[in-house]
């Protein structure tokens, strides 16, 4: 029997792997790259900090990815601290899934002005992040 | 076979036609045999003729419930030519599309098109009527089992890349799965023809622009040099192994940036599953990369006005809202990349310059 004719029977089993798994997936991955994978050896240099020596608004992340999975936060933080946040956050939401998909759970409605409000904070933190790069990068 | 119920939508095995009950809603249903002759009226009080029960007046259609997929049972409009009905006849007969709402007039047409006639427009009133809902259709490329594998994606990317409005507003958004699958699929042949270019013309264009770079100041030059050596050695395969993955990941992000920006701007009407349909079809003409040279380009930008037209359309909150939510991060982006760009064009222009003086007038390349 396909799984089709299965979820026509009147059985139609809960979607197992959303777009939350989805992204739980990649904050997993993202974590065992950080962790696993020689990514600071890469020669890779921001275009705008290579020409202009100014660094953009996600310069830095590579390493609070990398500094935090190896579990230096101080280190993580003064590369980037809304990278370090946002590692922490993701694998967070990661680990936050499993234990959800173990319970048995279904996800939490998240309202609507809480997304708003979330993502207008985001917004201010990447702007604040850029300014405090771009400051420490003229003082030194 | 399989049948679907017009109450509830809800489809359900059986091994007979006939009155039925649908085991989700309860609802009675006639299925009838389509092998069957034409029913001829028997006279009336004829001896023999057994009472036919009536069949209950199919309902509207509910929506059904989101982010569940629903069985690929055809009913109702297709985009284009409907598929073919598969080999054997293993799926059964199905029943008659739900009737039309009442007031309409011609029941919708398959395919994408102008909407259907609805009977005149009401008297009085301010503005134009509102316009009626349309029925939701699959993509092509999710009946990719009845319709084929090439047919469905070649019919999918042209309704995306020609008439994004169209599809956009009709298509189906709980079927998100074949969307990603459509983006994978379409960037990994780019990227692979892509990074096939680079392998066959790597170390040319880096003979080039290693000589460019002489011309230019240390730290472009050093930068300018990075870049070229990524043309050549692992940078292509790496590009083209990790090319699905790439693609899963940028839809994702990119729909999970997008669609919290839509949240900011109040334009995020539909759920996720819209939003993340929507980048991962227009994602779909990433497969322009395959061009050789402006293939990049023109696969950026078709995207991106493919993707703003689109979220306009599928989260119902216009081309403004979308335009926001797109282009707020691009700009970010762009900012960030065609700022250090047009500072290397200037350091190129510069070394071009600095080439044309020393060869006495002559650009040499």
């Amino acid at each position: 029997m396909s799984s089709s004719e299965r979820s026509v029977a009147g059985t139609r089993a809960p979607r197992r792997f959303g777009h939350a798994e989805v992204f739980a997936s990649l904050a997993l991955l993202s974590f065992l790259a950080a962790r696993f994978l020689p990514l600071l050896s890469l020669p890779f240099t921001c275009p705008l900090r290579g020409m202009t020596g100014i660094p953009c608004a996600t310069c830095g992340m590579t390493h609070a990815f990398v500094h935090l999975a190896h579990g230096r936060i101080a280190d993580a933080v003064l590369a980037s601290p809304l990278g370090a946040l946002l590692a922490g956050a993701a694998w967070l939401l990661a680990a936050a899934d499993l234990a959800r998909l173990a319970a048995g759970a279904s996800l939490p409605a998240v309202p609507a002005r809480l997304v708003r409000a979330a993502t207008a904070a985001g917004v201010v933190a990447l702007l604040v992040n850029w300014a405090y790069l771009v400051v420490r990068e003229i003082q030194s | 076979m399989i049948a679907r119920c017009a109450r509830c939508q809800g489809t359900f095995t059986t091994d007979h036609f006939g009155l039925q009950r649908c085991p989700h809603c309860g609802s009675e249903l006639l299925l009838s045999d389509p092998n069957a002759p034409p029913p001829q009226a028997p006279a009336r009080g004829a001896p023999g003729a057994a009472p036919r029960p009536p069949a209950p007046p199919p309902p509207a259609a509910e929506p059904p419930p989101a982010g569940a997929e629903r069985p690929p049972v055809a009913s109702g409009p297709v985009w284009g030519q409907p598929p073919p009905p598969p080999e054997g006849g293993g799926r059964g007969p199905e029943l008659p599309p739900p009737a039309p709402p009442p007031g309409a007039g011609a029941p919708p047409p398959g395919g994408y098109g102008p909407p259907p006639g609805w009977g005149g427009p009401p008297g009085g009133g301010w503005g134009p009527p509102p316009r009626p809902p349309e029925p939701e259709l699959s993509a092509p490329f999710a009946e990719r089992k009845q319709r084929g594998l090439f047919s469905s994606y070649v019919e999918t990317w042209k309704l995306v890349a020609t008439q994004p409005a169209v599809f956009f507003r009709r298509v189906r958004i709980d079927q998100a799965g074949s969307a990603v699958l459509f983006a994978v699929i379409s960037y990994t042949i780019g990227a692979a023809m892509q990074g096939l270019y680079s392998l066959l013309s790597g170390q040319r264009a880096l003979n080039l622009i290693l000589e460019y770079a002489e011309q230019m100041p240390e730290e472009q030059a050093r930068l300018l040099r990075t870049y070229a050596e990524g043309l050549t050695g692992w940078a292509p395969v790496g590009q083209i192994v990790f090319a699905p993955l790439l693609a899963l990941v940028s839809v994702y992000v990119g729909a999970g940036i997008v669609h919290l920006l839509l949240s900011l701007f109040r334009g995020a009407n539909r759920p996720f599953d819209a939003t993340v349909t929507t980048v991962a079809y227009a994602f779909g003409l990433m497969i322009l990369l395959a061009v050789p040279g402006c293939g990049g380009l023109i696969a950026v930008v078709w995207y991106v006005v493919a993707l703003i037209i689109g979220l306009g359309e599928s989260q119902r909150c216009g081309t403004g809202k979308s335009a926001a939510a797109v282009l707020a991060p691009s700009v970010l982006v762009c900012f960030c990349c065609c700022g250090s760009a047009g500072l290397g064009l200037g350091g190129l222009l510069r070394a071009l310059m600095g080439a044309k003086h020393g060869a006495g007038g002559h650009v040499e390349l």
